[in-house]
């Protein structure tokens, strides 16, 4: 035998026992728990045999508390590089069946390196966490390694896309990678994230809560709004994945966009009869975006969460829009601390990778409310005008219906430098509704007035009439074009192409300090 | 905290446009119960999860304040 061969022998011997990670007792264990080992979730995310790993034979370097000695393959996280729909990524993938996934100084190391690789290099990173948390034995190494990696998520933040996929615990400080990054995936019955956990929670306040209950997929994608997607499978998590990264570029270099063939919209097409004229009456905006989308697609971000706003990516002429609109079927659409906490950060990516921005507004105004108001709706409502304001990629307003106060001023409107601001035929621009309008205007006259009751409605309807309507914006300029709801998409793709090479100049600063 | 997906209360306070149900009714998830006026909208309140209705505390033209149990389900 040559020496050569000897040597590869050598290494494929290695190779092998370092790719069974846990042994077969803990990858029995990890499957009871319906779930996929480290490397199945790669291979079935991936583009068939495209990964690459690098740092198999990492080894830890923990000598307290019978740490000597111990093997722990590949210090329990795989690290790599590999394709999705034929493009770059940079991977790592917590290994559960390596003494819990759990965090150490070296399984950092990787971590940080092929953040580093991705960074460098200008492609999106995707993190599987499946962890217990910091490697106890390890101390403070572990500390650090959170805190290494938690810097390159910010330095890399508005530079490339950074998934999270949450497939198994992540507690405590593990949780805050995810949290910095810009999309975070969750499994119903695998996802469990919670800075402490039931049994903390149990000691410290004697209150008794499942790990389901207190921070499971559902949890977090209808209450906490941390997670982005859920899915019901890791496999349908995966096609979710791929789907995103098909919409949203490789960095923020405008040259990375993607363009694809153009179809035409083949839902519900009839736009003007999924808006109902009597302003009262809810409808699903979701069909109003379907209806000017190519081919109809239209893929949701944080569905579940502040349902009373909608947001979420679909093409136009061949080109990825960031889809903002209000949900009159939830809450009458309006804004709270929620919504605007959610379009806020979706206005903030789209506007880092280049991505226009298309605004459907049909909204009363902010939530009242004496909780809403001590929930911080100022603080939380201000982010949505300062996104949009910021943003300084195309943006383009069609305003379908109601456009009240604060609201109207909200939803990218021309003072807030909006490129298009169109209205249908329907809407209402207006500072408030015509009922408290006319109570506040005509007090007097309804007060003196011989029948109250009549005189109120009069004043009402005579307020509707002069400014329930677009004509009064039109007539400012605040409105550039009233335009009939089957000429939208006309008007989007028309007002997509003027603003291609849109230029605006920002006073020169370090960053700008938002309303976190 | 997580709301009971059983009790279906007003989320501002507001009008009863109509009552879509009854006690004792089966509902789906997604059945409109309610139609309840509030901020400018005649806003559908539809159930939260499958139930049979154990009691209906509204009625056509109603006031309800803010938090207000309009329906109960089993």
């Amino acid at each position: 035998m040559s020496i050569l061969k000897q040597k590869i022998e050598e290494l494929q011997s290695r190779k092998a026992k370092a790719m069974i990670g846990g042994g077969e007792k803990a990858i029995a264990k990890q499957k009871e728990a319906g779930k996929q080992t480290a490397r199945e979730r790669i291979d079935a995310l991936l583009d068939k045999d495209s990964f690459l790993e690098y740092d198999l034979f990492i080894q830890h370097e923990a000598r307290e508390f019978g740490m000597l000695g111990k093997d722990l393959p590949a210090d329990g996280v795989i690290i790599g590089t590999g394709k999705i729909n034929g493009k770059a990524i940079a991977i790592f993938a917590q290994d559960f069946t390596v003494a819990g996934g759990s965090l150490g100084f070296m399984h950092a190391k990787k971590i940080t390196k092929i953040m580093d690789v991705a960074l460098n290099n200008r492609i999106p990173l995707i993190g599987i966490n499946d962890s217990g948390g910091a490697r106890i034995q390890e101390g403070v190494g572990a500390l650090a390694g959170y805190g290494e990696i938690f810097y390159r998520n910010t330095i890399s933040s508005g530079v490339i896309p950074q998934l999270s996929v949450i497939l198994g615990p992540c507690a405590g400080g593990a949780v805050y990678s995810p949290a910095l990054t810009d999309f975070v995936f969750v499994v119903e019955g695998v996802s469990k994230m919670f800075i402490t956990g039931p049994d903390v929670i149990k000691t410290v306040l004697g209150e008794e809560i499942s790990q389901e209950d207190l921070g499971g997929a559902r949890v977090h994608s209808e209450i906490t709004g941390n997670a982005h997607f859920c899915a019901k499978t890791e496999d349908e998590c995966f096609n979710q994945i791929r789907t995103l990264l098909d919409y949203i570029p490789q960095n923020n270099n405008k040259e990375s966009l993607t363009k694809t063939e153009v179809n035409q919209p083949v839902g519900k097409t009839k736009i003007a009869s999924i808006v109902p004229d009597n302003p009262k009456i809810p409808y699903d905006v979701r069909d109003v975006i379907k209806a000017v989308t190519d081919g109809s697609d239209f893929f949701e971000v944080q569905e579940y969460f502040a349902p009373n706003i909608v947001i979420g990516y679909g093409r136009i002429n061949g080109e990825t829009i960031g889809f903002i609109a209000n949900q009159p079927d939830s809450l009458a659409g309006v804004l709270d601390c929620d919504s605007a906490d959610k379009s806020a950060r979706f206005i903030r990516f789209c506007d880092s990778f280049n991505i226009p921005l298309v605004t459907f507004e049909d909204l009363p105004g902010y939530l009242p409310g004496v909780d809403q108001e001590h929930m911080g709706v100022i603080r939380h409502g201000a982010k949505i005008l300062y996104a949009y304001s910021e943003a300084t990629v195309p943006r383009i307003t069609i305003i379908l219906r109601k456009a009240y106060g604060g609201g109207y001023i909200a939803m990218n409107s021309r003072h807030l430098q909006a490129d298009f601001v169109f209205a249908w035929p329907l809407a209402e621009i207006a500072v408030m509704g015509a009922e408290g309008a006319a109570n506040v205007i005509f007090r007097k006259d309804i007060a003196d007035a011989e029948n109250p009751v009549e005189a109120r409605a009069q004043k009402i309807q005579e307020y509707k009439d002069k400014f329930a309507n677009p004509y009064v914006s039109a007539a400012k300029g605040f409105v550039d074009a009233v335009i009939e709801p089957h000429e939208t998409r006309k008007y989007l793709i028309h007002a997509l192409e003027i603003c291609k090479n849109k230029k605006v100049e920002r006073p020169n600063k370090k960053h700008g300090n938002p309303p976190f | 905290m997580i709301k009971n997906p059983k009790h279906i209360k007003s989320f501002l306070p507001g009008t009863i446009v109509e009552v879509k149900t009854a006690v004792g009714n089966t509902v789906k998830k997604g059945d409109v119960l309610i139609i309840f006026d509030a901020m400018k909208m005649h806003n559908r309140i539809v159930a939260a999860t499958d139930g049979k209705v154990k009691s209906v505390n509204v009625q056509q033209n109603d006031t309800v304040p803010k938090d207000f149990l309009m329906v109960e389900l089993e």
